[in-house]
């Protein structure tokens, strides 16, 4: 590689050698005539360019004379190669004895000036310009040397070839120098941008060895000047050595992939391959199919000169991740287009009978325009109604997903961290940032403590103008960054700073996406701060002493006279009818006043009354349990445990973990629900064994049942509510909580019930259901 | 002479008491419907005895009872319940109440648990002793402690403060007040220090 300084000495000496070497080339044009010794003469033996040469009534077995003014016998060189490649003129003796002089120009053959003159011409200057823009380009990327250097060695090698074929042996060195040179500079590119990439390098760390090989090269080709009737083995090496760096560098990049899946390495992979795909099938395929090749190999290979142009293009425009998504969209085109064409041109074929070779060149024909035509509809769709088809189908369908997930939240702040992240996770950026502009006080806040350079870009580069100008959803581009508003109110206004990784752009697949994503959060937010103020303004309700609204009021009401009504039922038929009789008794007692009887009777009636009390303060029990309070809701549950075992005909086996729970209210709500439990086995499960266990969880509690009963029909269950489930699913759904049944009829009955502790659980939880 | 204070919200209860005492020389009764008031009596009368209700919606018995105990620490706290007396045994246990009796029990036997406090004596049903046996077993070599328990007692041990650990666990300080008074019980503990030192010296955690 060359440095910064020595960039015009290395430009002009390119300039003298592609100068001398077209020059070579216009000076000598190519004949490409065998030759064969047969006695004292040669003879022609091959003739490459058939149709000049029977024009110039040159044929094989032709007996050459001279060469460009010197008598054969003084051509040395021929004794070890047998060629005549270049020469303006030849004197030729027919077989018929008649002495012919042939004048060569480069007019007589079209094609040859084109291909061997015009295009490296073309391709010299080409070269020149780009690497002049190039180096005077202020935004230098790190391997543009070695980009400069691969343009220049392929440059010299196509451009030599025309000389080293007509045996010039300043062509024939720079020839297979830069040939072998370019193809090591292009391994160096590849190990440089693997390095960028950060994947790891699957060949050998010293590449820089490698740049022996265009020494040998050219150390080859002077030993065969010195030498030259050593076998012509140096050609064979240097193809050899060329072909063994090439299957390298495809081998690096195969096994890279496999290895690593960078979307980058793949369209390298085919950066390299596409420029051979000409060869292949517009030369070798119809070649051996139809024995006609659509184009000359010279003109395929023409192709091969757009690697570095393509190695360029991916690396300068810094639009690599842009490839991607061209990329994913081209194999979607792609597939349509195969399909449409190969439906036309089995239609055109019946109709108009064609040829195979014009059926190949049109199908080929019709391919290319869809594929161009797809292109230009998307770009007039998205300037016409930003509507954009998405190969992935990915960015509609994250889309849905992050909307369902802001559609949970309920407060704006959470919206926002919610948003930075989503954007984090999707997009290939390297920061996203959700700024807070107090309009007020004109001060910025940003969800992240690191971003003070970031603001003062905000104050001074981007301008405090240009941000109140803005409006919600619109996306502007400032330096690498973009910074969109997301929403605005009075007292603030919310910005979105993102910028990209690797600086580069956001496709307009991306940009859409963020677009209709704010537009979305914007009208979220909006909502958001609806229920926010609706809220604030019940609790101002509340605190006024305006707490229900009438309706709420009344089914309050409603529903505690009819508690009350079954209360009285039970106090009525459990204790009143014994309090009763124990009156009456005590009546008859007094009526009778008989010393005897009473001392007989009064203990008895003690008794009653006694086993009376208990069975009422077992009932107070169960309408407000006493210990839950005053010993803790462990205590509590204990005691309810042991009085139902007391009672139970079935094991009870019941542990509690101990529990601290943020919110009080829990802890009845658990007391209610294990004395439903309870209660259920009491009454209705007629199991042998019921266990039962309240254990902690991250966070909050799991209460487990489960009996060996006779279970029953779920579907009973939700009509008639027999049990009292609907009791325990209606409290555990308050605190939105988990509630599972699993019983079928004479298979016991499990229960798993799972709340997630939080004191504001309740008055969100119409938001989160 | 025993001087017994009778705290109970129902009038009722307080007469039928006067009544249980009547012909009792030795135990001499007074009573206070309002547990409120209870302190203010203290100040001007000395009474050795407390017999305290524990379901009154003024006040819990056994607050008044830790109050009680407070302002006069030779106070002899007798809990007088409606409900099941089993379920008040660690308190007793925890020396923060003297006794506990059921309002159902019989005459004789209230009179003689007072008397028989007043010497000194614990007066308690024979089941008592299974309820201790139980007990003992459980203490600390049984006792495993919940996740939520060694994290609070780590922060203990790290010298954490209320305020900080409400931080930490973001709930409120009146909330870690809760956990803490629920865990030094678990613990048969008083105080962060002694808490911290139990943990140690069982390595609990």
């Amino acid at each position: 590689m060359f440095k910064r300084q020595s960039f015009w000495p290395v430009i002009s000496i390119y300039t003298i050698l592609g100068l001398y070497l077209l020059g070579v080339t216009y000076m000598t044009p190519f004949l490409g005539i065998q030759l064969k010794e047969s006695g004292d003469f040669w003879e022609i033996n091959d003739l490459a360019n058939m149709k000049w040469t029977s024009q110039k009534n040159v044929s094989e077995g032709d007996i050459i004379l001279e060469i460009d003014n010197v008598p054969i016998l003084e051509v040395t060189r021929l004794k070890y190669d047998p060629y005549i490649r270049g020469a303006n003129q030849l004197v030729i003796k027919k077989s018929n004895g008649q002495i012919l002089e042939v004048n060569v120009t480069h007019v007589d053959i079209l094609q040859q000036l084109y291909m061997q003159i015009v295009l490296p011409s073309i391709y010299f200057l080409l070269t020149l310009c780009i690497i002049i823009y190039l180096y005077c380009r202020k935004k230098m990327t790190p391997y543009l040397n070695i980009i400069i250097a691969f343009i220049f060695s392929v440059s010299l090698a196509y451009i030599s070839s025309g000389a080293s074929a007509r045996g010039d042996s300043i062509g024939l060195l720079v020839n297979s120098g830069f040939l072998i040179c370019s193809i090591i500079v292009l391994l160096t590119f590849l190990k440089n941008y693997f390095n960028y990439l950060g994947i790891k390098w699957v060949f050998i760390e010293n590449i820089k060895y490698l740049f022996v090989l265009p020494f040998i090269a050219v150390t080859l080709r002077l030993i065969k000047f010195a030498q030259p009737n050593i076998s012509p083995i140096d050609t064979l090496l240097i193809l050899t050595m060329f072909f063994l760096v090439l299957i390298t560098i495809l081998w690096i990049l195969l096994r890279s992939y496999s290895l690593y899946k960078v979307p980058q390495i793949k369209i390298l992979f085919w950066g390299l391959i596409l420029p051979f795909l000409p060869f292949l099938f517009l030369f070798v395929l119809p070649e051996l199919l139809f024995n006609r090749p659509i184009l000359g190999a010279d003109i395929c290979s023409v192709f091969l000169l757009l690697i570095p142009f393509n190695m360029m293009l991916l690396q300068l425009t810094e639009r690599l991740f842009d490839i991607v998504y061209y990329i994913t969209r081209f194999s979607y085109y792609f597939t349509i287009s195969v399909v449409s064409t190969i439906w036309l041109t089995i239609g055109l074929v019946f109709i108009f009978d064609l040829s195979y070779a014009k059926m190949f060149t049109m199908s080929l024909f019709i391919f290319i325009s869809l594929i161009l035509l797809l292109y230009v509809k998307e770009i007039l769709d998205y300037r016409g109604r930003k509507v954009l088809f998405s190969s992935k189908g990915n960015n509609i369908q994250k889309l849905y997903q992050i909307i369902g997930k802001l559609g949970e939240s309920y407060r704006v702040e959470h919206i926002l961290s919610m948003l930075e992240s989503e954007i984090a996770n999707y997009l290939e950026i390297s920061s996203v940032n959700i700024i807070t502009y107090e309009i007020e006080k004109k001060d910025f806040k940003s969800s992240k403590e690191d971003f003070k350079s970031s603001k003062e870009v905000l104050k001074f580069s981007i301008g405090i103008d240009l941000i109140l100008k803005l409006t919600p959803g619109e996306i502007i581009k400032n330096g690498d960054r973009y910074i969109v508003l997301i929403h605005q109110d009075l007292k603030y206004k919310r910005l979105l700073i993102i910028e990209p990784k690797y600086k580069t752009r956001l496709n307009v697949g991306e940009l859409l996406w963020l677009e209709l994503l704010l537009s979305y959060t914007n009208t979220f937010i909006e909502s958001t701060k609806l229920i926010e103020e609706l809220l604030e303004e019940l609790q101002g309700l509340q605190q006024i002493g305006v707490k229900e609204p009438t309706w709420l009021k009344k089914l309050l009401f409603l529903r505690v006279d009819e508690e009350k009504f079954k209360f009285a039922q039970e106090l009525h038929d459990m204790f009143l009818q014994e309090y009763l009789h124990i009156a009456r008794e005590l009546n008859w007692l007094i009526a009778e006043n008989n010393q005897e009887s009473n001392r007989l009777k009064l203990p008895l009636l003690h008794k009653q009354m006694i086993h009376s009390i208990d069975k009422l303060r077992a009932y107070c029990e169960t309408l407000k349990p006493p210990l839950l309070k005053s010993m803790g809701l462990n205590a509590a549950l204990e005691r309810l445990s042991d009085r139902t075992a007391e009672r139970a005909d079935f094991v009870l086996n019941a542990t509690f973990d101990r529990l601290y729970l943020e919110n009080e209210q829990l802890t009845l709500i658990i007391y209610r629900i294990v004395q439903e439990l309870l209660n259920n086995a009491l009454k209705h499960s007629q199991a042998s064994k019921v266990n039962l266990n309240l254990v902690e969880i991250d966070s909050g509690f799991e209460l487990i049942y489960q009996d060996n009963g006779v279970g029953c029909d779920l579907e009973k269950i939700r009509r008639f509510d027999s049990l009292g489930l609907q009791g325990i699913r209606e409290r555990v759904d308050a605190f939105n909580g988990s509630f599972v049944v699993d019983t079928a009829d004479g298979r016991g009955m499990y229960i798993k019930i799972e709340i997630i502790d939080g004191s504001d659980v309740i008055d969100f939880s119409i938001n989160s259901r | 002479m025993i001087s017994v204070l009778i705290v109970d919200d129902h009038p009722i209860i307080l007469e039928g008491s006067k009544l249980l005492f009547q012909g009792v020389d030795d135990i001499q009764i007074q009573t206070e419907s309002d547990p409120a008031n209870v302190l203010f009596r203290m100040e001007n009368t000395y009474f050795s005895v407390f017999l305290v209700d524990i379901n009154m919606s003024a006040k819990n018995g056994i607050t008044l009872a830790a109050e009680i105990k407070l302002f006069q620490e030779d106070a002899l706290v007798i809990l007088y319940t409606g409900d099941d007396i089993h379920s008040y045994y660690p308190l007793v246990v925890e020396k923060k109440i003297d006794g506990v009796l059921s309002k159902t029990a019989t005459r004789e036997k209230v009179i003689q648990t007072i008397r028989s406090i007043v010497q000194g004596d614990l007066v308690v049903p024979v089941d008592f002793l299974n309820f201790i046996n139980k007990r003992m077993q459980n203490k600390y070599d049984v006792l495993k402690l919940t996740n939520k328990e060694k994290q609070l007692l780590t922060m203990l041990m790290k010298g954490y403060t209320n305020k900080m650990m409400a931080e930490e666990l973001d709930v409120t300080q009146r909330t870690i007040e809760r956990y803490l008074t629920q865990l030094f019980t678990i613990l048969d503990v008083t105080s962060r220090i002694q808490a911290i030192e139990v943990v140690k010296e069982k390595k609990l955690i």
